[in-house]
């Protein structure tokens, strides 16, 4: 299902422009089919800006076998990566787990590991941390903010990612508003 | 009369296109060599335009109108930045170097944001010395019309405004407006936003045309293709590696060379009988000393001047 974008704001033509910027930006990192729903608040005239954000599923930790394929023959792992975006994440996990001289590179996709007993113990191997995709969504909200728009906070929980923004003194109030939305939007109110 | 015209083909057979500019009277204005290909803009007398459109088709080549040809224009967003480059800033940019002109982008400095957004001294001297400029600002109205009060009002030369919603009350601020283009993160291929591009570029036009009839008015005592054809054989010139080592203003021209080093030797040359340093106010660029800018007194500038002498 595709996801929801809700635009609060007085500006309607802004509200427009933002929604697409937003939805270009996701597109972009490869994020719009990872998100469920998303509320942009936005409001020159203070300036405030609020973005929050909820994912489909909660990010989790990419290991070896969910991106490649591994097979054990002779103290020998053969990897074969199936998801052509994680290959450098892949090599630098195994250089960093078993060391360069026990890592060899036959293609672009294909790697043997020495040293290991079993498949399984390769597929075990973190290649993205669960912060990296969370970093990455609040990195593209950060571009999709006015950039004079400069103190920011960020809120995450769980799926749910909101951050906000103002320009010169951030304000009680900004802060009160910006985490009803956050909290609305982990509970599925908004 | 001369009209300025584009010729967008091959090197083949160019030597002829040049030889014929030189009979009927023309001048070279802007020559761009990349690999095969050559773009050549040329001034030339009306009589002998089907002259020369024919060969330029004979060698293979296109002609094509180039209303902005002769100027230079600055097209300036809030900041550098990726939240405002390069779209749709670099699509302007290359659109009206399609019309002709020669354009630079420039971001200001401190220009981001609402309350804190800042244009020095420098920066507006900066892009004063440019024909026009072209000011990008973004999606929300009252952000709009709060940053045109502040940063077009310090501007003095022929301003287009460029944002997303129609802003109010800043009609004195810029001599042209174009709205329903604010921040984009995408290129403008559409056939509205090509529109608009198309819009930028007449409104340019416009803006540019009320500059060249309030010059017409006092022209400047030589027409800056002549200055051009003079340097164009000064050796650092010449040798000068930069793209477009010479362009053309309405009033007068940059030349891309040091001022420290090579001024006195400019304002010694002779134009009409007289001393260049005479007829021009020669000045270094706001930029940097690696340019210098060329500014053409008017012919009524010249005779008061002359006056004066005579006096004593």
């Amino acid at each position: 299902m595709a996801s929801e974008t809700i635009v609060n704001g007085p500006d309607p033509y802004g509200n427009d422009g933002y929604r697409l910027l937003y939805e270009e930006i996701m597109y972009d990192i490869g994020k719009l089919a990872a998100l469920d729903k998303s509320y942009l608040l936005l409001k020159p005239e203070v300036p405030l800006f609020v973005m929050s954000v909820r994912l489909k599923t909660k990010p989790s930790p990419k290991k070896i076998g969910d991106v490649a394929m591994t097979r054990a023959e002779r103290n020998v792992v053969f990897v074969s990566i199936s998801d052509e975006l994680y290959a450098p994440g892949v090599l630098k996990s195994l250089w960093k787990t078993y060391g360069r001289d026990n890592v060899q590179q036959l293609d672009r996709l294909d790697i043997t590991v020495s040293g290991p007993d079993t498949s399984a113990e390769v597929d075990g191997v973190e290649v993205e941390s669960q912060d990296q995709p969370v970093q990455e969504v609040i990195g593209a909200l950060w571009r999709v903010m006015p950039e004079g728009i400069r103190n920011r906070r960020a809120f995450t929980d769980g799926n749910t990612i909101t951050v906000m923004a103002t320009e010169e003194i951030m304000r009680p109030e900004h802060l009160l508003e910006a985490r009803e939305i956050h909290d609305k939007m982990v509970k599925g109110e908004i | 009369m001369y009209e300025v015209i584009m010729y967008d083909g091959g090197i083949y057979r160019s030597d002829e296109l040049f030889e014929l500019i030189e009979d009927v009277g023309g001048v070279v204005l802007v020559k761009n060599r990349s690999s095969q290909m050559l773009t050549v803009t040329m001034s030339i007398p009306s009589e002998d335009r089907e002259i020369v459109e024919a060969l330029c088709k004979d060698i293979g080549g296109q002609v094509k109108e180039v209303p902005l040809a002769g100027t230079e224009i600055a097209v300036v967003g809030p900041t550098l930045g990726r939240h405002h480059m390069p779209h749709p800033i670099c699509d302007v940019a290359e659109y009206l170097r399609r019309l002709g002109a020669v354009t630079v982008v420039m971001g200001l400095a401190r220009g981001r944001g609402k309350n804190t957004s800042q244009i020095n001294l420098q920066e507006s001297s900066i892009i004063e010395e440019y024909d026009a400029c072209v000011f990008m600002l973004g999606n929300f109205k009252p952000c709009v019309e709060t940053k045109a009060e502040l940063l077009l009002s310090r501007i003095n030369i022929p301003t287009v405004l460029m944002c997303g919603p129609k802003p109010e009350g800043v009609d004195n601020t810029c001599d042209a407006m174009v709205w329903g283009i604010g921040r984009k993160a995408s290129r403008m291929r559409e056939p509205e936003e090509r529109r608009k591009l198309e819009e930028i570029g007449d409104r340019i036009d416009e803006v540019l045309d009320e500059k060249k009839k309030a010059l017409e008015e006092d022209p400047p005592f030589v027409h800056p293709s002549e200055i051009k054809a003079l340097l164009e054989n000064f050796e650092p010139i010449d040798m000068c590696l930069r793209p477009a080592p010479l362009v053309m203003h309405l009033d007068g021209l940059r030349a891309k060379i040091p001022y420290d080093e090579y001024h006195e030797q400019v304002e010694d040359m002779q134009v009409y009988g007289r001393r260049l340093g005479d007829v021009c106010v020669i000045t270094p660029s706001k930029i940097n000393d690696s340019s210098m800018l060329i500014r053409i007194k008017t012919r009524s500038q010249v005779a008061y001047e002359d006056s004066m002498k005579a006096k004593g």
